[in-house]
């Protein structure tokens, strides 16, 4: 007769397989954790880039049809801006050295912004304007931040005739009046978390910080706007202090950077 | 024996959920690399369309921005679109360069990594042996390259600049050989 006892498991045996097949479900479960946490992140990370990627296009379709003109000194003059007495068009233009030339709400500290006159395709004139400014925003957590973003500013066919028609009444240099309206609380989001912005136009005059701003065809150098954008992605933005938003470790650390130029597709106005 | 099976379970449950780990990597960094790319060619085109030069007289040479170091209005480099060369090809390496708002006066976010252009090379044949080293092996340790076709499309007489296509293929790593490479394909025109 056999044995019942050799045909079954010890409560050792089983204790001791329990032990080890517990051991390693826990430590799947803290692997998973981590890859799931990951996962996210790099969902994240690529929203990141296609927010990026969509609003570079946007924004390399503006400049590309903004108005530009020769300088007002050299061998060309420009004949319209010389008939409107101070008050050339085309940009509001801040670099973030000087004074502002224009009053942007809640504008973050330092930030450049570009604000000009575009083309469209059936002839229509529209402002239109990219800042960057702090605004209270709630994610998909119920989480409410203020972070900077990057801002479209852009007005109509009718409000932008009135807007230049009210410049020009007013007789004065002044952007607050050719750009009204700017706010951040009702302008477009054209992207979130943005840790850096900068317009650069290559080729540039010395005066770069106010309305008599001007894209001059100095020599070997052309008309191009070179622009950068650098992205936190939404995981690092939820954990910054407004104070760390630009530091430096910070940028190198976590902000996702992007470049690109591009020409406005007329040539400037002779 | 029951352990040893259990353990092996375990083992393949494991290693399937370790496998969607670099799946999820790979699909940020391959997002990453196309946008970059498509900006790559964006500014590439911006540069082309760009036919300004001293003078303003001459529309045989583009001037395309190649730098890391030094101010962005002062590092242009010729790249010819000759009237009687049917072929141009500019090659381009991109390495990552930290920003530097001291050498580069109004750029934001001084620290930040960004990709620029540092080498370039100029053949005008689309032959890969013709390329330069660094593009055929990825020698020198960059993050990118690109290679840029210029052909011309249309010409009406040999004096008047023609209308010219221009195709953008930027690859990556570009520290490794040219075969090996992920290429992203972009075509644009100018004139």
């Amino acid at each position: 007769m056999k044995s019942r006892g050799s045909a079954s498991f010890t409560l050792i045996e089983l204790m001791a397989a329990t032990a080890v097949l517990s051991s390693v479900l826990l430590l799947m479960v803290g692997m998973q954790d981590q890859m799931s946490r990951a996962w996210n992140n790099a969902n994240r990370r690529t929203e990141t880039g296609r927010e990026a990627r969509a609003a570079l296009r946007m924004m390399a379709t503006d400049l590309a049809t903004l108005k530009t003109r020769r300088p007002t000194s050299g061998p060309v003059v420009n004949l319209v801006a010389a008939n409107v007495t101070n008050g050339p068009i085309p940009f509001a233009y801040y670099r973030g050295v000087g004074t502002a030339p224009l009053n942007i709400p809640s504008r973050l500290s330092g930030s450049m912004f570009l604000f000009g006159v575009a083309t469209r395709a059936n002839g229509d004139l529209n402002l239109v304007g990219y800042y960057v400014a702090r605004r209270a925003t709630t994610n998909l957590n119920g989480l409410v931040l203020t972070n900077a973003h990057l801002f479209r500013y852009r007005r109509d066919a009718g409000s932008t005739a009135l807007a230049l028609s009210n410049y020009f009444a007013a007789g004065t240099n002044s952007a607050n009046v050719l750009f009204p309206g700017i706010d951040p609380a009702s302008d477009e989001i054209l992207a979130y978390n943005v840790a850096g912005f900068s317009v650069l136009a290559l080729g540039q005059g010395a005066n770069s910080n106010g309305l008599n701003f001007t894209l001059p065809e100095a020599p070997n150098q052309g008309s191009r706007f070179h622009v950068t954008l650098h992205l936190y992605p939404e995981e690092i933005s939820q954990r910054l202090r407004a104070a760390d938003w630009s530091n430096t470790t910070n940028l190198i650390k976590f902000s996702r950077s992007y470049e690109f130029r591009v020409r406005p597709l007329a040539r400037p106005v002779e | 024996m029951e352990v040893v099976l259990a353990l092996g379970v375990a083992a393949v449950a494991f290693t399937a959920i370790m496998g969607l780990f670099p799946l999820g990597l790979d699909m940020s960094r391959e997002t990453h690399e196309e946008t970059q790319a498509a900006l790559i060619a964006q500014s590439i085109l911006g540069d082309m369309r760009d036919d300004y030069q001293a003078g303003g007289t001459s529309q045989t040479n583009r001037r395309i921005l190649v730098t890391n170091t030094i101010n962005l209005a002062n590092a242009m480099t010729n790249f010819a679109v000759g009237i009687n060369t049917p072929i141009n090809v500019l090659y381009l390496g991109f390495t990552n360069h930290t920003i530097n708002a001291t050498a580069n006066p109004g750029e934001s976010a001084a620290g930040a990594l960004v990709l620029r252009p540092a080498m370039s090379a100029q053949t005008t044949s689309t032959n890969l042996a013709s390329a330069p080293i660094w593009f055929q092996n990825g020698s020198n340790g960059l993050a990118a390259v690109a290679r840029v076709i210029a052909t011309s499309t249309f010409r009406l007489v040999d004096t008047i600049p023609q209308i010219s296509s221009l195709d953008i293929m930027v690859e990556t790593p570009g520290n490794i050989p040219a075969t090996n490479r992920t290429q992203y394909g972009f075509r644009g025109g100018f004139r």
